[in-house]
């Protein structure tokens, strides 16, 4: 006790300045840190899974159609849920995602929506999360550039 | 966020203002705290009064702390504060000639300075030696090029090569820095030089 | 109070806290996530293929495209102007990204070869803070299928599809001016047209 009246004003600055990180770290943006780790899945591509692909994933899967009015619903398994893109990171979907213990699978028909909320949905912490595509060779250029053998470089 | 310097548009001349009073106010504490005597720098080397190693090393530990917690606050930007490059064998070199001319000379350049200003004769010759040294290196530098230039690691971190993380590294550092300073009191105790201090 | 143990208890609880916090220098997002939700997914977010096609023929200085492809795709077919930032480097120190945002006036535009990249790349710019970044609508495929294969078919046509063509046509003959040059001067214009970021420099004693 002698100690702690001794140095009073001391404990007094590092609880203050205890409390303000501690404030800070739970008032955050949301975000995790370390964006880079969260966003590794992305560099390897590993995150992209095909309808077949679908089909292997095990656990109990969460499949969310991005859309204003559930329109791709036929193109996901059964107990799949709905919601337009905007609403994602409202509090209760955003909740809900979170509690979800399984794969999550995004689907949208834009697949840049879908890879956005995939990377939102990532750095919030999101674990075992899908980007659900019918096309696997979306990053693929599909055209050959035919260079022009007639130019003349300028010197 | 900082640092403001590299804030797009922030003046020169503010920066230089800026600049001018942080190098008045460490000039002005420097002489405060008697680093302007070369025998209390030199106390260092024999024990007798460690005040030296504990200030810098409490102003390297403040900074730390302090920019670790404005980095967290969201005050200051770390990936823009400047970081050292390491050339290790120029280093070496370069280490043992400055602790050399501290000790000849008792003052290191900062002190140096200090001492100069308040018209210090031993001061004045330490910075005419000080400038020719400086001289004599741009002269010879192609002749040590290849050695300043050696093994070069660029700017790297110690916590980075051991791996850990900022805080902890910050700890460790913190603690070492607390156990020195108590081993520092007890060369001050055994190693006491009352004839000198007193004259401090 | 002796000093040594003031300082010993504040800077020994100061470490312990620091002990706990994240390293510093990790990018973390920093917009609020419904915020950043809204900004990326609405149409202000994108350039379509057309507007790009308009800045490159006028040589637009206030835009700079970034191609988030990897460097051995990018040297051989790339949208003249462009940088080269591989998606997967788009966060490494070394590629100081903030450096290309420096001039608050430029508009950083990202392509790849489709939507994903793009996609993911302008989340996490605009996340960091850089409010000027864009996407390219469709990446390079929709660049050879609207741009490189325009082509006109019908009978008559109006002033504003005119300049539309015009402006896809002077386009793809820049492109393709571009793109068949050896691999030297490709280099050469590629150089030209990127920039050093500003390093800051310091030092003490």
């Amino acid at each position: 006790m002698h100690i702690l009246k001794k140095y009073q004003l001391l404990f007094i600055i590092v609880i203050v300045s205890a409390a303000l990180v501690l404030f800070k770290s739970l008032t955050s943006s949301g975000f995790k840190s370390d964006a880079d780790k969260w966003a590794a899945a992305s560099f390897s591509g590993e995150n992209v899974i095909s309808q077949e692909q679908l089909k292997d994933l095990s656990g109990n899967i969460l499949a969310i159609d991005l859309s204003d009015h559930g329109e791709n619903m036929a193109k996901l398994p059964e107990g799949a849920v709905s919601f337009p893109p905007k609403s994602v990171m409202d509090d209760r979907i955003l909740r809900m995602i979170h509690q979800h213990n399984g794969p999550v699978v995004l689907y949208a028909d834009d697949l840049a929506i879908s890879a956005k909320i995939w990377m939102l949905l990532s750095q919030t912490g999101q674990t075992q999360l899908y980007v659900l595509t019918d096309s696997m060779d979306n990053e693929t250029i599909k055209y050959k550039f035919r260079p022009d053998t007639l130019i003349k470089p300028e010197l | 966020m900082g640092p403001i310097s590299s804030v797009p548009g922030f003046p020169e001349w503010l920066d230089l203002t800026i600049a001018f009073l942080i190098g008045v106010g460490f000039g002005f504490a420097l002489e405060q705290a008697g680093f302007s005597s070369s025998r209390k720098l030199a106390g260092m080397f024999y024990g007798y009064d460690t005040t030296v190693i504990k200030v810098f090393f409490t102003a390297a530990i403040v900074a730390l702390v302090g920019s670790q917690f404005m980095s967290y606050f969201g005050l200051l930007d770390l990936s823009k504060v400047f970081v050292n490059e390491y050339y290790v064998k120029a280093s070496i070199v370069g280490g043992v000639i400055m602790g050399a001319g501290f000790i000849m000379g008792g003052f290191c350049p900062g002190t140096g300075l200090s001492a100069l200003s308040i018209g210090k004769i031993d001061a004045m010759v330490f910075f005419i030696g000080g400038l020719t040294g400086a001289f004599l290196f741009a002269e010879s530098f192609p002749f040590i090029q290849n050695l300043a230039n050696d093994s070069y690691k660029g700017p790297v971190k110690i916590n980075e090569i051991m791996g850990l993380s900022t805080g902890v590294f910050t700890l460790i550092l913190i603690v070492v820095a607390i156990a020195m300073f108590w081993v520092a009191e007890i060369a001050e105790k055994k190693f006491a030089r009352p004839d000198i201090t007193s004259q401090l | 109070m002796n000093p040594r143990i003031v300082f010993s208890i504040l800077l020994g609880s100061f470490g312990l806290i620091l002990a706990f916090l994240p390293s510093p220098g990790t990018a973390r997002l920093t917009e609020n996530p419904k915020t950043l939700l809204y900004q990326s997914i609405e149409k202000s977010a994108y350039f379509s293929v057309d507007q790009v096609a308009r800045f490159v023929v006028s040589e637009d200085s206030t835009v700079l495209l970034v191609d988030l492809r990897n460097p051995i795709d990018f040297k051989q077919v790339s949208i003249p102007g462009s940088i080269n930032i591989p998606y997967n480097q788009l966060l490494n120190k070394e590629t100081n990204l903030e450096s290309y945002f420096a001039d608050n006036k430029k508009r950083v535009i990202f392509y790849s070869n489709g939507d994903l990249y793009s996609g993911y790349a302008l989340v996490l710019a605009r996340g960091l803070g850089f409010a000027n970044s864009y996407s390219m609508k469709g990446g390079l495929n929709e660049w050879f299928s609207t741009v490189m294969n325009s082509a006109f078919t019908g009978d008559r046509i109006s002033a504003r599809e005119n300049a539309l063509f015009e402006t896809r046509t002077r386009a793809k003959k820049y492109f393709t001016e571009i793109n068949s040059l050896p691999d030297s001067l490709k280099l050469q214009f590629a150089q030209k047209s990127s920039f050093d970021p500003k390093k800051l420099d310091g030092g003490c004693e």
